[in-house]
Order: C-alpha cells, then sequence, then structure tokens
C-alpha cells in the first residue's frame, strides 16, 4: 500500500479552494500509484476561524456522500479536516475519511486545546469517542485529530481495537525559534523534535505504521510548522515533509513488514487491556475517595472524576 | 541554519501572508535608521519584494518622496494634488507624511514598525501600526542579530537605572516568556528601579491588549499568547 501525506497551507475559510486545490493533489497523488492520502487538521478550512467555523461546519455521516466536498468525488481515499455540524447542532472539528466521495469514517477530536494561544473549546465540542475501522487490503486504521496525540491514552485505546496504522492529522504552530541551537537537529522549529518523537515513539511502542500529517502556511502570527512524517512500525523515518512549506511526500507501508517488525518483541502479544481496565478503575477510586489527597493532585480534570459525573 | 535565517524565514512568512490578507497595495515600514529598522527593511524586501517602501518616521526627504511618488503615482493626488517641482516636495514632508499615513491606514498600504519587545511591553502608549514584524525579539535578542538595539529614552534610561540592558531583558523574559511571578522575576533588579519597572509593565498592559500582529517567535507572543 503506498501512503501519502499531502501538506498542504489552506486558504483560511475557502473550502471551495482548498478542496479544489487537495482534489488536484490527490488525483496526482493517485497517478503516482498512491492508494491513501492523508491531509492535516481542518485541512478544508484552515485552522483560526473563530466563530466562522460554525457557518463553514457541514454534516459528516459515515455511509453518506461527502456532499461538503463534491471536488474530492473521484479523489480516491483521502482523508480531510472540516468543521463537522453534528446531528446534536455541535461543531466538532473533525477529520474524515472519504472512500470516492463518501464519508468512511469520522474522527472528532477529542481533546480541544484552550490554553495559551489555543481557543478551540469556544468554538467546537469535544468528541466522546474513540473508534479504529477497518480499510481494504487487512489495514486497521486509527485516526487522531493533533491534540488527541499528545494523549497517550487515545493511541493506546485504539492499539487496544488492533489498529496497524495510525493516521494524526495536526496544525500545530511552530515553536521554539529562537533556542539556538536547537537540542535535536538545526531545524526551522525545536517543537518539530517533540513532534517526531511522539510520532517513532507510538510507532515502536504498538509495532504500527505511524503518518502525521501537519501543516504548513501562515494564519496571523502563527507558522505552522510542516515537517511531516510518515513512521514505519520500527520507528524509523520512511518520509519526511520540509518545515513550514506545502510538500507532498509518499512511502509504500506493508503488513507483512509490520507482521516481521513485531516479531522479536512481545509488547503487543502481551498487553492487557482488561487488567489495565481494572487497575484504572480501582486508581480512580482510590484517588476520588482520599481524603489527604486535594482534587487537583492527579491527572485529569476533578470534574471528569466519578463522584462528580456519577 | 542561522538564528537570523530562523527568524527572518518566520518573519518574512508572516509578513507575506499579512500583505495578501490585508489587501495592501504596498508595505511600509517606519524606517528610523535603528537596528531593528536594518533588520525589517531586509526581511520586509524580501517578504514584499517591488511592494516594499521604508520610510522616515520624522519626515521624508526630496529623495524619497520622488521615489514613493514615482512608484506610486496614483498617491500624488491623495498627497495633495499635482505638486510640479521637489523642492516644494520636500517642504510638504511632514504633511506627506502624515497623509501617507492616513492613506494607509485607510487601506491603501500595511505600515509595520520595527519596535523590539522590550519596548513593546513596557510602552503605555504602543505602536499603532498593525505590523510588528520584530515584536516578539528582545532588545538583547536584536543585538545578537544587528549588532545593537534602540529603544524610547525613557526605557533605555530605565534599563541603565536596573543594571543594564541585559538585566532588565532577563527579568522581562522570566516574567513574560517563563512565566514567572512578577515579584520573583523582577527580584534581581536594583532598587529602587525596580518599582518602576514593575510599574512600567503595569501601565503599558492597555496597550498589549491592542497590539499589532506580532510574528510568533518565543513562548509567549504580544496579542497571541501574551494579552495583558
Amino acid at each position: 500500500m503506498r501512503l501519502a501525506i499531502l501538506q498542504n497551507a489552506p486558504v483560511l475559510g475557502d473550502l471551495r479552494a482548498n478542496a479544489a486545490r487537495i482534489a488536484a493533489s490527490a488525483r496526482a497523488a493517485r497517478a503516482d500509484g498512491v492508494d491513501l492520502l492523508l491531509t492535516p487538521e481542518l485541512s478544508l478550512t484552515g485552522y483560526d476561524l473563530g466563530d466562522e467555523a460554525a457557518l463553514l461546519a457541514a454534516p459528516v455521516r459515515p455511509g453518506e456522500p461527502a456532499d461538503f466536498a463534491p471536488e474530492l468525488a473521484e479523489a480516491g481515499d483521502v482523508v480531510v479536516g472540516l468543521p463537522e455540524l453534528g446531528g446534536d447542532g455541535v461543531v466538532y472539528n473533525t477529520a474524515a475519511h472519504l472512500a470516492s466521495g463518501r464519508v468512511l469514517f469520522r474522527h472528532r477530536k477529542r481533546y480541544l486545546p484552550t490554553y495559551g494561544m489555543f481557543d478551540e473549546l469556544r468554538w467546537f465540542g469535544c468528541g466522546r469517542r474513540i473508534d479504529a475501522y477497518d480499510w481494504r487490503g487487512g489495514w486497521r486504521i486509527g485516526l487522531l485529530v493533533c491534540e488527541d496525540f499528545w494523549h497517550p491514552a487515545l493511541a493506546y485505546l485504539l492499539a487496544v481495537q488492533g489498529i496497524n496504522l495510525l493516521l494524526v492529522a495536526a496544525a500545530p504552530p511552530g515553536r521554539g525559534v529562537l533556542i539556538a541551537p536547537h537540542a535535536e537537529g538545526d531545524g526551522l522549529f525545536a517543537s518539530a523534535a517533540v513532534w517526531e518523537r511522539m510520532a517513532r515513539t507510538t510507532a515502536q511502542l504498538y509495532g504500527i505504521y505511524v503518518a502525521m500529517a501537519i501543516r504548513a502556511g501562515v494564519e496571523g502570527g502563527a507558522t505552522f510548522a510542516g515537517g511531516s512524517l510518515i513512521v514505519g512500525p520500527g520507528g524509523d523515518v520512511l518520509a519526511r515533509a520540509p518545515e513550514a512549506e506545502e510538500a507532498l511526500i509518499a512511502a509504500d507501508v506493508s503488513l507483512a513488514e509490520l507482521a516481521r517488525s513485531r516479531r522479536p518483541y512481545a509488547h503487543a502479544r502481551d498487553e492487557d487491556p482488561a487488567w489495565t481496565l481494572a487497575e484504572l478503575t480501582r486508581a480512580l477510586a482510590a484517588t476520588s475517595s482520599s481524603p489527604s489527597r486535594p482534587p487537583d493532585a492527579g491527572i485529569g480534570d476533578p470534574r471528569s472524576r466519578p463522584e462528580a459525573t456519577s | 541554519m542561522t538564528l537570523r535565517e530562523r527568524v527572518g524565514r518566520i518573519v518574512v512568512g508572516v509578513a507575506r501572508q499579512a500583505l495578501a490578507d490585508s489587501g495592501a497595495d504596498a508595505l511600509i515600514l517606519l524606517d528610523d535608521g535603528s537596528p531593528e529598522a536594518l533588520l525589517a527593511r531586509d526581511w520586509c524586501t524580501e517578504a514584499a519584494g517591488p511592494l516594499f517602501l521604508a520610510v522616515g518616521r520624522e519626515a521624508l526627504g526630496a529623495g524619497e518622496m520622488r521615489a514613493i511618488l514615482e512608484a506610486r503615482p496614483g498617491w500624488r493626488e491623495q498627497a495633495g494634488g499635482p505638486i510640479l517641482d521637489l523642492d516644494a516636495l520636500a517642504a510638504e514632508g511632514r504633511r506627506l507624511d502624515a497623509r501617507l499615513r492616513a492613506a494607509a491606514m485607510a487601506g491603501g498600504a500595511l505600515l509595520a514598525n520595527p519596535i523590539n519587545k522590550t519596548a513593546l511591553v513596557l510602552s503605555a502608549a504602543g505602536p499603532p501600526e498593525p505590523l510588528l514584524p520584530l515584536g516578539d525579539l528582545w532588545a538583547t535578542d536584536v543585538r545578537e542579530l544587528a549588532g545593537g538595539y534602540s529603544l524610547p529614552t525613557t526605557i533605555r534610561a530605565l534599563a541603565e537605572n536596573v543594571g543594564g540592558i541585559d538585566a532588565l531583558d532577563g527579568a522581562l523574559r522570566a516574567c513574560i516568556d517563563e512565566r514567572r511571578a512578577l515579584e520573583e522575576a523582577l527580584a534581581p533588579l536594583a532598587d529602587p528601579a525596580r518599582a518602576r519597572v514593575q510599574g512600567a509593565l503595569v501601565a503599558a498592559r492597555f496597550a498589549r491588549r491592542r497590539v499589532g500582529l506580532v510574528p510568533k517567535l518565543g513562548p509567549r507572543t504580544p496579542g497571541i499568547d501574551l494579552f495583558a
């Protein structure tokens, strides 16, 4: 299977123009033998939409035509990002796998950064499910959006569901321009090293392919980092895009290679999610019932603890 | 890639996008001849190409005016109607400068002010220009990139009173970039100037809430993740 990443720089708020550009890239990629094209977070609209997210939001229903982007009807398999108008009226930051113009799968971003320069909880609702899905040729795919990847429990939940390919659609602004020399490499942004570490570590820990599409371009004062990666199940970088500029990268991936990479190890085989669940339940109960433990001492928002939601 | 190349690449990208987003037909840098202006001049030229103009902050000389009016014939009328000789143009310098600014603010051009971050966070009256290409570079960063820096007289005096620009920028970095408590960040500074720095930071809060566009370079950038 040939997997590609389009590292695009969307025109902010212009879904039609962005869809047309992605469609053109997808056609070129298919002509080059690409089977699946991944694009970054909110690749159809740009990132800093503010309350325009609600105006651009469109229904994204698995199994139905992708009416929000008819330009992609002939684009083959492509993963795009857009504001989704949910059936509950909530707008979600969604990544959708389109197959010949129909929605095969959608993932609603679970963790919406709302700190520092980020403001996503003002405009989007949180997704509540982490599901894997099957694709042709025996591929089982997990899809995450940007900040989701910083929460290792999500990759774990997908690994438990048997994925062999993790797709991450992201739009992180580049950080650390003034840190010189960078701790790792001579790139534009120190932050690129962090993303690469996460991708390579996740791939190696679970013995899966990781494709991470990071957008390029500028919005306001923020420069998006680029540096998209395709990482093999041994943690090796198979393809790398340049920083901060548009690019198309591709790599061949195979289930046989994935099986071979897992053979010397037993990490995936030995994982025990039932035991993890039992321990997690016990730990949360102990944390919430401990009189000596302040409510903000553990990981997680105290409001989401069992006693607060029951 | 050198630090100057890295920073330049970000500033050029942001300035180029700002020019496109604003629909402006020119990028004007208020060029006061400072080290900041020299840096910004290079990057604005790269961002805007033939759409870049550098304009002195105080007034225009005859040569500058000739260059501007030859490059932008349509501005002659905005600047005061048909003016036949350049000596007269020079005499009209200040008024023309003001009118150019007004025309730019109305959408004809994008104005850029090369103020550095030290001056920006301590100035109670922030610059009105919509693009601040060096607004995330401390004075000491500019010194590293350009061999010198500039500050308004009052802030330069403040720096001297607290032990120099390195001491002042060190305290501001601790307070703003590293998010340390104000008292802790300013503790290394000499009294009584420390209280004056604290007073200046507080007095500048109002201005910091409405700064122009600053290319993000550091961990906390005015207008992006530094709001007060």
